[in-house]
């Protein structure tokens, strides 16, 4: 009976291959029938469940049934939240910009050294003086209240997913969630939840800054050497005294690395919060400079600056205090912390300067309208330049990819017109080509050219959604099994149910394009890194200054060149989201083994041949990896880029937050959450398997 | 056989291992309700799990330790020698079958009592120290007392005393990584003695050490056994340090322990060919003491004369260095001088020139 099951199994497995191939050449011929005459089927490229909105009202009526009982409870936190981040405002206003000043540079000092005060001290120079400070106190009010939530929030939930296994099975997976969805889609619940205000972006930003902390206790804990878990039972102690005593210290460093992680984030995310308005924060400021366009460049960089500045400082600091060693040292002058403070506030009152920051401020003023006016020189003389970046990038790329070549070839646009020979000729060379490389046993190229060369010509937004969602399942099936497949299915039947398959497709082609982009552009940056020393020497600083960077910022350059345009929204997530292309290009090929190369150039390669033959290929599953990070960042900046000018699901979110449509808010959101999970999923899978058999 | 049964008629049982079993793999616990694997004699019953895919760590172990007895298990790595001293310590729970200590049954005890046991009456030593990295060796010391949720002045006094006991007074604030292996696992002693515990397990404490510091490290064992008294389950894979140490040793091999019996036994006696092999390379004048080679008698023979009286203790090799040219006869003492047997210098050369043969 086993045996038989075996067999069969052995027999599947063996056919597995041709039955997987087999489906996906019927579903891309089904499409390119589709493709060659929408007309003759409309039932099955029109789109689904339109006109149905049973399931978003459910979800709509669901969550406003939950809002109506939960909002006592909700608003009573929300309560004592606010008051939180009032206090600390009202204390950080009341002191003195010279004393927050002494106090934070003293601390730099004894955590790090003097580079390290320097540092804080020209930034916190730079808040006081930009005449800024009140708004990016409010912003460290915030952070300083949600700093501490997320990190006692992740840390309990670690505590608890690496105790109880129960625990560990909702938290692990929920934790994915918590880092895929985008982060606006739970602002909007939020915001139904806790009212407007800073709590949401405070509740927001302890939801979105927990993971990382979460995911290093849980690695920290189970990291526990066995022995010492041994020793602590033999030695007779309780549970809470092996945590206490062993576990926790043990798993110290660590937690370490996700404290500073999930502080980073925690401030991201408290930027981002400001499209909510109701709290004068600098975030806010940069937003409002931002959308004025290149005509408020200067304020909006002056602001962003801070941002960057913040980040920076928080990050060095944090990372400063978690070296265990100095750690001890400083705690160990406390009385000299506190004789520090007291002298650093008392001169604050007595000078308050206020003349000088005047004065500086107005130097401000005077530097940005200077360099907005640089910025209206630039564009008038560049402009036509820019402008034909930007057409040329909207007519050759992004037009053909979202609505095809079929309508996008136009005698205005290309200068030629897209007869019907033309069209022919066009489908048989991709169709011809491809079926060239499947037979000479090409495959993932033979079906890779035939999407893109089909999809180039109809173009995203014009896809069948049942063929999208096969073409999906199958990739998922062929790299995972069935049980992925299974849930991209239902995942895709959400997006449709939800009534956001156009703007799926919108953000996919949106996103698609930026990762494109970044491809093109990734890989040789990468090649470059690996093969320079002095490249990579000039390219690690700028990936660190581009990773560590709030979102926001990267909207500040791209509107201030190219106006509020979906252009500028591809320009902003390509800018965040190619450094994991370039790092892990430059990862892969510098991880080849020595003795490989060694042994290629002995027998004779060219270095580019051992580039496209050896080095290359060795390093894909990296390379992988680094296109899946894209992605998701590709993902994340999109709902960001959607203030300046993207559309698709990110709208609806947006739409959503602004008009209290939470069903909405939640479903776009969710839909944008399952493209990322999904892409995610498919494409680690597929770099492990490349890496298993390798 | 005999004498083992003359010393546990003074010194009482303090640990015994009844029917020991240790089985890994898919739902163990549920074997135990297996009514036809119950009944199976012990040797179908390990035949049967291997057979079902089970991995047998520990199976059918019995044995007894008396109080004082420094009790060794050896056998090569994987044989389950840390298997049976885990379950002894309930680290792991034992498959089938009981440990008790002082006539308690420790695997079917209640959490909390176990734990009180663990904090009175046990201390072990593990293999790689198992040193809390981010304590002090004093530190490292104090952590059983501190469990047991002592008084910080009793807590530092009786550290300091044990890691003078061991002899690292003055390396108290030292962290485990500025020691080196040797002092390292002196510290692991002293914290497995900080709670003076009743039965001490040693879990091949000095394999990771260099053979120089192995060495040392074993004399001052032998010498701090002979002022502790503890009783003691040793495990090692070295058959030359269980001999040198051991008042019996237990061989295991695949789970199964193919020989019980005090050094001489195994030596004069081996079992089969498993414990043969690691009989051959210790040298059987270095080990075997004259009780394990005399002929038993309760007073000399007639035709002995200008004998030597030598304890039954003595070595062999310490028996030839000593004696002197023209002795032939020894007669060999027991308690209080009592006469126990007798022993010819023939045989005596007998054994060594066996020896260097080899
Ligand atoms: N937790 C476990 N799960 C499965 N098998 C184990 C486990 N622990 C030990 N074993 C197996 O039990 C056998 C005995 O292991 P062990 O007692 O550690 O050997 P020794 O200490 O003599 O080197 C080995 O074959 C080992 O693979
Ligand atoms: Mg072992």
């Amino acid at each position: 009976m086993t045996a038989m099951i075996t067999a069969s199994f052995d027999f599947w497995g063996k056919w597995r291959q041709q039955v997987l191939s087999a489906a996906g050449l019927i579903t891309l011929f089904v499409m390119v029938m589709i493709l060659i005459r929408p007309d003759t089927m409309p039932y099955l490229t029109a789109e689904p469940f339109s006109g149905s909105s049973w399931f978003k009202d459910g979800i709509n009526l669901a969550i406003g049934g939950f809002v109506d009982w939960a909002k006592p409870t909700l608003r009573a936190i929300s309560h004592v939240v606010e008051e939180a981040v009032r206090g600390l405002q009202f204390g950080l206003h009341h002191l003195p910009w010279l004393s927050f000043l002494a106090i934070v540079t003293w601390l730099g000092w004894r955590l790090s050294g003097p580079g390290l005060a320097l540092l804080v001290a020209a930034s916190i120079f730079y808040m006081a003086a930009s005449g800024l400070w009140i708004k990016s106190m409010n912003t460290l009010a915030m952070v300083g209240v949600a700093i501490p939530l997320a990190l006692s929030f992740g840390f309990a939930m670690g505590v608890f997913a690496a105790k109880s296994k129960l625990a560990g099975r909702v938290i692990e997976p929920s934790l994915d969630l918590m880092q895929t969805i985008p982060t606006f889609a739970y602002l909007v619940p939020l915001i139904v939840l806790f009212g407007f205000g800073p709590v949401p972006g405070v509740i927001a930003s302890m939801i979105y800054a927990a993971p990382p902390i979460t995911r290093n206790v849980m690695l920290g804990l189970q990291q526990v050497p066995s022995e010492l878990k041994d020793v602590a039972a033999i030695s007779g102690s309780s549970r809470w005294q092996t945590f206490a005593m062993i576990e926790l210290p043990s798993a110290k460093k660590q937690i370490l690395v996700g404290v500073n992680q999930s502080i980073l984030a925690s401030l991201s995310m408290v930027i981002i919060a400001a499209v909510i308005g109701g709290f004068d924060d600098i975030g806010r400021e940069v937003l409002v400079a931002t959308n004025k366009g290149s005509a408020r460049f200067g304020e909006a960089l002056s602001a962003g600056i801070i941002i960057v500045l913040m980040a920076v400082v928080i990050d060095r600091l944090s990372r400063a205090a978690s070296d265990i060693s100095r750690m001890k040292k400083s705690l160990s002058s406390r009385r000299q912390a506190l004789i520090i403070t007291g002298i650093a506030i008392i001169i604050g009152f007595l000078f308050p300067m206020q003349g000088f920051i005047d004065a500086a401020a107005s130097v401000f003023r005077v530097t940005e309208a200077v360099i907005n006016d640089g910025l209206a020189q630039f564009i008038k003389s560049y402009g036509i330049f820019l402008d034909l970046i930007k057409n040329n990038a909207l007519i050759y790329v992004l037009l053909p990819m979202r609505i095809g070549l079929e309508q996008a070839v136009l005698p205005f646009t290309w200068g030629v017109t897209f007869t019907n020979e033309a069209q022919i000729i066009y489908l048989i060379g991709i169709i011809g080509t491809s079926c060239l490389m499947l037979f000479r046993g090409q495959k993932a190229m033979g079906l890779f050219l035939l999407a893109v060369g089909l999809i180039m010509f109809r173009g995203f937004t014009a896809l069948p959604w049942w063929a999208v969602t096969g073409c999906v399942c199958l990739a998922a099936w062929n790299t995972s099994g069935l049980r992925l497949a299974a849930m991209c299915f239902a995942m895709m039947l959400f997006i449709t149910l939800f009534g956001h398959w156009a703007d799926a497709l919108y953000s996919l082609y949106l996103c698609s394009a930026a990762v494109f982009i970044c491809m093109v552009i990734g890989c040789p940056l990468g090649i470059l890194a690996a093969k320079s020393d002095r490249a990579s020497n000039i390219l690690r600083p700028i990936n660190d200054t581009l990773q560590s960077i709030p979102l926001y910022i990267f909207l500040i350059p791209a509107v201030a060149l190219f106006q509020i345009s979906e252009f500028s929204a591809l320009v902003a997530i390509v800018l965040y989201a190619i450094v994991p292309m370039i790092r892990y290009t430059e990862h892969g090929l510098r991880s080849v083994p020595t003795q490989l190369v060694e042994a290629t150039t002995a027998q004779g390669c060219t270095p580019l041949q051992r580039l496209f033959y050896i080095e290359l290929p060795v390093a894909r599953p990296s390379i992988l990896l680094g296109l899946n990070q894209t992605v998701l960042f590709a993902l994340a900046m999109l709902i960001i880029a959607v203030l300046v000018g993207a559309r698709g699901l990110a709208e609806q979110v947006n739409i959503g937050l602004r008009s209290g449509d939470t069903g909405l808010g939640i479903t776009a959101g969710l839909s944008m959450a399952f493209i990322a999970i999904m892409a995610d999923r498919i494409l680690r899978s597929w770099a492990s398997n490349l890496g298993r058999s390798q | 056989m005999s004498s083992l049964r003359a010393t546990s008629k003074i010194h009482p049982v303090t640990l015994s291992c009844d029917g020991l079993w240790k089985v890994f793999g898919s739902q163990v616990e549920k074997l135990r309700q297996n009514a036809d694997l119950m009944a199976m004699s012990a040797h179908e019953r390990g035949q049967a799990l291997r057979d079902d895919g089970y991995i047998v760590g520990a199976e059918d172990i019995s044995f007894s330790v008396h109080a004082g007895e420094l009790f060794v298990i050896m056998g090569l790595s994987g044989s389950g020698k840390s298997t049976v001293l885990r379950c002894i310590a309930q680290l792991q729970q034992p498959t089938f079958g009981h440990v008790m200590l002082d006539g308690v049954c420790l695997d079917t005890m209640p959490e909390a009592e176990l734990r009180e046991i663990r904090r009175r009456k046990m201390g072990m030593v593990f293999q790689n120290f198992g040193l809390v990295p981010h304590f002090t060796a004093l530190q490292n010391i104090a952590f059983p007392l501190k469990v047991r949720g002592e008084s910080r002045a009793n807590i530092m006094a009786k550290a300091e005393e044990m890691l003078k006991l061991v002899g690292l007074e003055g390396r108290g604030n030292a962290f485990p990584s500025e020691l080196s292996g040797g002092q390292q696992q002196r510290v692991g002693i002293a914290r497995s003695l900080a709670v003076d515990p009743e039965i001490w397990l040693l879990d091949e404490p000095f394999s990771a050490l260099d053979p120089l510091i192995r060495r040392q490290l074993q004399d001052e064992l032998i010498e701090l056994q002979s002022r502790l008294k503890k009783s003691i389950v040793f495990v090692t894979h070295d058959f030359s340090e269980a001999v040198r140490l051991a008042d019996r040793i237990a061989i295991m091999r695949d789970g199964r322990m193919v020989q019980l019996g005090r050094p001489a036994d195994l030596l004069l006696r081996p079992a089969d060919d498993y414990v043969t092999s690691f009989v051959r390379d210790v040298s059987r004048l270095q080990v075997l003491r004259l009780e394990d080679v005399m002929t038993p008698a309760s007073k000399a023979p007639n035709d002995f004369k200008n004998a030597v009286s030598l304890d039954g203790k003595t070595t062999l090799e310490k028996c030839l260095i000593d004696l002197a040219p023209g002795q032939k006869h020894i007669i060999v003492t027991g308690y209080q001088g009592k006469i126990i047997g007798h022993f010819t210098r023939d045989h005596l050369l007998q054994i060594a020139n066996n020896e260097g043969e080899k």
